[in-house]
């Protein structure tokens, strides 16, 4: 019991602490539900763990906890893939900064010349 | 040179105060100007290319060396260049062979022309030759395009190639990358024998074969897996 309370609570900080961005439009709503959805999981197979079970049967997977460890990589490699593109992206957007930045400076240098 | 062609060097350098401006005093005779894109060096590369008498294109940040060719190929473009050379800084390269690699496509036969220090003898040291050769062999699985030398970084195209290669590659990926380019766009290309200097300054600079060859590969398998 202790243990559901624990990670009850620590879901429910994870979710206050998104809806406080969301609502700071730090992140979008998309990311918003998408976080709330995972949290929401979360807390009920905390306290419903043979949900898992169900699941791992329909699944064909043995145990609802391997269910989960599949799920948990599946999402990880996910998150990861997804900040690459972003950073690619970013990376991206900032060589075209500093290639304009210095395209116009060297211009500006041969115009005062 | 020939007067009816302009023909712009674009020599990307990164900490180079040393060699830089013999490079450009090297380079100056052969063709009709010169833009050296300091990668942000934290030494005098940018004074030593402008006293030689360089245009000096100067990044806020060091991107990296395919970064600093494509600044280089935009302001030279900018100002109307019909051929461009991409040359090292380093000291590698001989100047000697920018006609050479010149000269086919002022006479309208190729779009692009490749340096290739496979095509003549060159004393290159044994561990870059196994990597290089492995560099060949990739290359040519990934683009379909079978040259004796992928990563020579002595190359000149016609302003119009120069506008459909645009370097996305901002380290040393590039040298791929345009030979990817080359294929996808169906542009003209022959290679030229040319020299390379390994002394044991341009040995000492950049990173180490492997460390590089991982990079490339690492870069070419996710740009081919999610970016393609």
């Amino acid at each position: 019991m202790g243990i559901q309370i624990f990670a009850t609570v620590i879901s429910l900080f994870v979710l206050a602490r998104a809806f406080q961005k969301y609502k700071t439009k730090t992140i979008k709503l998309s990311l918003f539900f998408m976080w709330s959805l995972f949290w929401v999981v979360a807390i009920a197979l905390v306290w419903q763990p043979g949900l898992t079970d169900r699941i791992a049967g329909i699944l064909r997977v043995g145990r609802g906890a391997d269910v989960i460890s599949y799920l948990s990589l599946i999402l990880i490699f996910y998150l990861i893939f997804k900040v690459f593109i972003k950073l690619e992206r970013m990376d991206q957007d900032i060589t075209s900064l500093v290639r304009s930045m210095a395209l116009i400076e060297k211009e500006h240098k041969d115009h005062t010349k | 040179m020939n007067r009816s062609f302009s023909v712009w060097a674009v020599i990307p350098a990164y900490n180079e105060e040393r060699m830089i401006g013999q490079v450009v005093q090297d380079v100056i005779p052969r063709v009709s100007a010169i833009v050296v894109v300091d990668d942000c060096s934290h030494d005098k590369t940018a004074h030593e290319a402008e006293c030689a008498g360089a245009h000096v294109v100067r990044h806020p940040l060091n991107l990296g060396q395919g970064a600093a060719l494509q600044t280089g190929t935009e302001y030279a473009l900018s100002h109307n260049a019909d051929i461009i050379v991409h040359f090292d800084a380093d000291g590698q390269h001989s100047a000697e062979d920018i006609p050479a690699l010149t000269q086919p496509i002022q006479e309208g036969k190729v779009d692009i022309v490749l340096g290739s220090r496979f095509l003549k003898e060159n004393d290159i040291p044994f561990v870059r030759k196994i990597f290089l050769r492995g560099a060949i062999l990739f290359t040519w699985i990934f683009s379909g395009i079978k040259l004796t030398d992928t990563h020579n970084g002595l190359r000149a195209f016609s302003g119009s190639a120069a506008q459909k290669i645009i370097i996305q590659e901002n380290r040393m990926a590039h040298a791929s990358e345009i030979i990817h380019c080359i294929a996808q766009s169906k542009l003209r290309h022959s290679e030229i024998p040319v020299t390379i200097q390994y002394t044991a300054y341009s040995l000492s600079r950049g990173d180490s074969s492997l460390k590089r060859t991982f990079q490339v590969v690492g870069r070419l398998m996710w740009k081919k897996l999610f970016a393609d």
